[in-house]
């Protein structure tokens, strides 16, 4: 036998292997790329959400589903964070083996000196929205202009920040969105983020906005805006 | 004999493959990570907690914290303002759907990769951490929830992604799902802790 039908199906495998791995070892996603922004910084949010763990509870968890189109975006405004009050708790009482180390750790490792960044608020982005057909939730009007907030957009010093997954929306797009509204200041936003989000090609297909971050949306990937809304309208 | 040898041969080339694929999928982390050499035992950051305005979400953070330092890893969390590498503040923002952030920076530089799969991009580089929450979604919570929340922000202040793989979101009960689905740290999280701060006395597991 030719030493060459052994080694050829390996060397084979050792090279997709390789690859594989090595694609592995750089994997980032959109999600954390950085841009060419050079004159400014651009920073990231990445946030957490309670909601939703089901197309139902997306569904049902929102107060208007709607066919829309962007038609302004306003200038970025900060929510200010609170200002500090601070508290300080005792040392935590630990249990377990850890409890024992700590007690015999000669001195702990030192952090960096500290330094400890205080945020001063959250960057946030009311664009206007046109709407064009109403899938579900009532008091809401084709035609009819909402207010939407989202979180991102540009800060005072011309700095960028943006919602890791959830990209500004984009004047003239098309979108179908599952909206909430503040009952403090009458404002819409999408409910879980871009998770009430599902952009509208030209062809009429739609696309969730963050399918790797929640699966649930990713179903819907590709599937036509008469298909979402039969999914929307068929949740009780 | 030959085609034998060959579809045996084809057959181990494809474990082979299977193998270092499966070896290298570990888990998403933020790029970096804090001050740490294997030889520590204990790995201590300070934290200081500006939300007491809030009552609730103060306390859930601190029980946070002993949350974390209670799982079998190096993570010791403690509150200390003067020595604060950390810092928790709260927002009260009508108009959104999150109910928490984390950036981390090191020196004025912010990490903003939070896609690695398997610990990447430098280490050793953390300076600071700021946890915001949000206290108009949050009220509405059981103190169990928030404290959950506060959990998950903390497990991203130390370098924790959210739970998934290169090929997907992870089967793995993990407190750093979201939308979070559990109270406390799992299995899965202390073994990637153990993985990005390695000591020999809380070596990774079972991730699940």
């Amino acid at each position: 036998m030719k030493p060459t039908r052994v080694l050829g199906p390996l060397a084979a495998a050792t090279v997709i292997a390789v690859g594989v791995f090595a694609l592995q070892r750089t994997y980032t996603t959109p999600r954390g790329a950085y841009g060419t922004n050079t004159s400014h910084q651009l920073s990231w949010y990445d946030a957490t959400y309670f909601c939703c763990t089901s197309f139902t509870g997306l569904t049902k968890g929102a107060k208007v589903v709607v066919v829309s189109r962007v038609t302004k975006a306003l200038p970025s405004y900060v929510v200010p964070n609170d200002p500090p009050v601070v508290v300080t708790a005792p040392p935590p009482h630990l249990t377990g083996p850890k409890a024992t180390m700590i007690a015999s750790a000669p001195t702990p490792l030192p952090n960096a000196t500290p330094a400890v960044h205080v945020d001063d608020g959250t960057v946030m982005t009311d664009f206007t929205i046109e709407v064009l057909a109403v899938l579900r939730g009532t008091g809401i009007q084709p035609g009819q202009q909402l207010t939407v907030a989202q979180t991102g957009g540009t800060d005072g010093q011309g700095n960028q920040v943006l919602m890791q997954g959830d990209p500004l929306l984009r004047v003239g797009d098309q979108e179908i969105l599952f909206l909430q509204q503040s009952p403090v200041n009458g404002k819409y936003y999408t409910l879980g983020g871009p998770q009430g989000r599902f952009a509208v090609s030209a062809a009429g297909t739609v696309q969730p906005k963050d399918p790797e971050e929640f699966a649930y949306t990713a179903a819907y990937s590709g599937k036509t805006v008469q298909d979402l809304t039969a999914a929307i309208q068929a949740i009780n | 004999m030959r085609r034998r040898i060959c579809v045996l041969t084809a057959c181990s080339a494809v474990l082979l493959t299977l193998l270092v694929c499966a070896g290298s999928v570990s888990a998403t982390y933020w790029s970096g990570s804090w001050l740490w050499s294997p030889a520590s035992s204990v790995l201590l950051l300070h934290y200081v907690n500006n939300a007491g305005a809030d009552g609730k979400l103060a306390n859930a953070a601190d029980r946070a914290a002993v949350d974390w330092s209670n799982t079998p890893t190096v993570v010791d969390l403690q509150s200390s303002p003067p020595d604060a590498v950390i810092s928790i503040g709260l927002t009260y923002n009508s108009t959104v759907s999150w109910d928490g952030y984390t950036h981390i920076y090191a020196g004025s530089t912010e990490i903003f990769n939070h896609s690695c799969i398997n610990p990447c991009g430098g280490s050793n580089n953390y300076t600071s951490a700021t946890i915001t929450l949000n206290q108009y979604r949050m009220d509405g919570y059981t103190d169990l929830v928030v404290e959950a929340v506060a959990e998950h922000e903390f497990g991203h202040s130390l370098g924790l992604g959210h739970a998934k793989h290169a090929n997907g979101r992870t089967t793995c009960s993990s407190i750093m799902y979201t939308p979070v689905n559990v109270t406390r740290p799992q299995a899965y999280d202390d073994s990637n802790l153990n993985t990005l701060y390695p000591n020999s006395s809380y070596s990774p597991t079972s991730p699940c």
